[in-house]
């Protein structure tokens, strides 16, 4: 999957429009990073990439960039 | 035997019997004199549980309850085996955490599989008269069916489904001597529980420091209260959810 595809998961996810993430989106920044959407990208990245990702995994990520590496 | 509950030779199916709540009923039931006949996929666990117990008598037969339409022959082979059924607990189960947006009718369907049509299917086959001598039938549904919780829908859904079915079954096989009842419990320390802390990190351990209302109980303490529910002690009850979390609604 390239990286385009990947942040267009992500942005459906977090339910932002196109473009609006990149990389290096800080997300402690991002109002939409809270419980809920980090349950959502539990289960994104099992059912799309077959990670088993874990809260305390989660903690560990800064960046949008951060999860885009670890989607691999 | 001086048990307040004596299910000697009796022939109790469990499913869910690998893990958690249905591993410590097995054994619950082994105290009391039953003849438990344990299913799940996990066949090695089942080996190492049948190996732990006291009795003679105990079965597995490793089966994947997805698949709902080999149901029917599987019953009928354990009868077969066995002798016809006096109970039967549906301890089987999945809890995926998800949130609504990926919740699909796919999901749903997955879940349903398990929690719910595995559990009527059983419920119908062993109702037909060559297979039971009457008994009881307890579904381990949740307090989930009761309160709804982040990211639960599914899960929540199916255990509501549980307990209507377990309401309308307990009406309609009073006449063959069936009693039909299901448990509630709220938070249980099994692998469920642990596979439930380990996705939610922190957000999840937080619910329970110093919460009485999410107090968490050992399988083994479900475990009797399901004893009691197959034996005849409990002969009064059935169409009845009991919440079974140490500290109510
Ligand atoms: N733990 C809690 O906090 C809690 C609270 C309320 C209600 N409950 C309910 O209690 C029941 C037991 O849960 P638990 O906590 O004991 O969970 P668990 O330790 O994860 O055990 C689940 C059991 O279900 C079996 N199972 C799952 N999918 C199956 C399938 N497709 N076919 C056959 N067997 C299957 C598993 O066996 P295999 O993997 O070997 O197939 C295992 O024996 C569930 O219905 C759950 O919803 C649990």
């Amino acid at each position: 999957m390239s990286e385009k595809e990947k942040l267009a998961l992500l942005e459906d996810m977090f339910e932002l429009e196109e473009g609006d993430l990149s990389a290096d989106t800080v997300l402690d920044d991002l109002e939409e990073w809270d419980s809920m959407s980090k349950l959502s990208l539990i289960v994104l990245m099992n059912d799309e990439f077959g990670k088993k990702l874990s809260g305390d995994e989660i903690k560990k990520f800064n960046t949008v960039g951060d999860i885009l590496a670890y989607m691999g | 035997m001086n048990n307040y509950i004596d299910l000697s030779n009796k022939n109790i199916l469990v499913t869910g019997a690998s893990s958690g709540i249905g591993k410590s009923l097995v054994k619950t039931l082994d105290k009391y004199g039953a003849n438990v006949i344990m299913i799940a996929r996990n066949e090695d666990k089942l080996i190492e549980i049948k190996n732990s117990l006291n009795g003679t008598n105990n079965k597995y037969y490793p089966y994947d309850l997805a698949d709902i339409d080999g149901i029917e022959q599987l019953i009928k082979h354990i009868v077969e085996e066995n002798g016809k059924l006096d109970g039967y607990v549906h301890s089987a189960g999945v809890g995926p955490t998800c949130p609504i947006n990926l919740t699909t009718y796919k999901f749903i369907h997955e879940v349903m599989l398990v929690n719910f049509y595995s559990f009527v299917e059983i419920s119908r086959v062993y109702a037909k008269k060559k297979n039971n001598n009457g008994g009881s039938i307890v579904a381990v549904s949740s307090m989930a069916s009761l309160r709804g919780d982040n990211a639960k829908m599914a899960y929540c859904a199916s255990k509501a489904a549980v307990d209507g079915a377990v309401r309308a079954l307990a009406v309609e096989l009073k006449a063959k001597g069936i009693r039909v009842n299901s448990v509630q419990p709220g938070w249980v320390n099994t692998e469920m529980f642990e596979e439930y802390l380990k996705m939610g990190g922190d957000d999840a351990r937080n619910r329970f420091k110093n919460n009485p209302k999410n107090t968490v109980v050992e399988p083994e303490e479900i475990a009797e209260t399901i004893s009691f529910l197959l034996s005849d002690n409990a002969s009064v009850l059935s169409g009845i959810s009991m919440i079974t979390n140490a500290v109510g609604l």
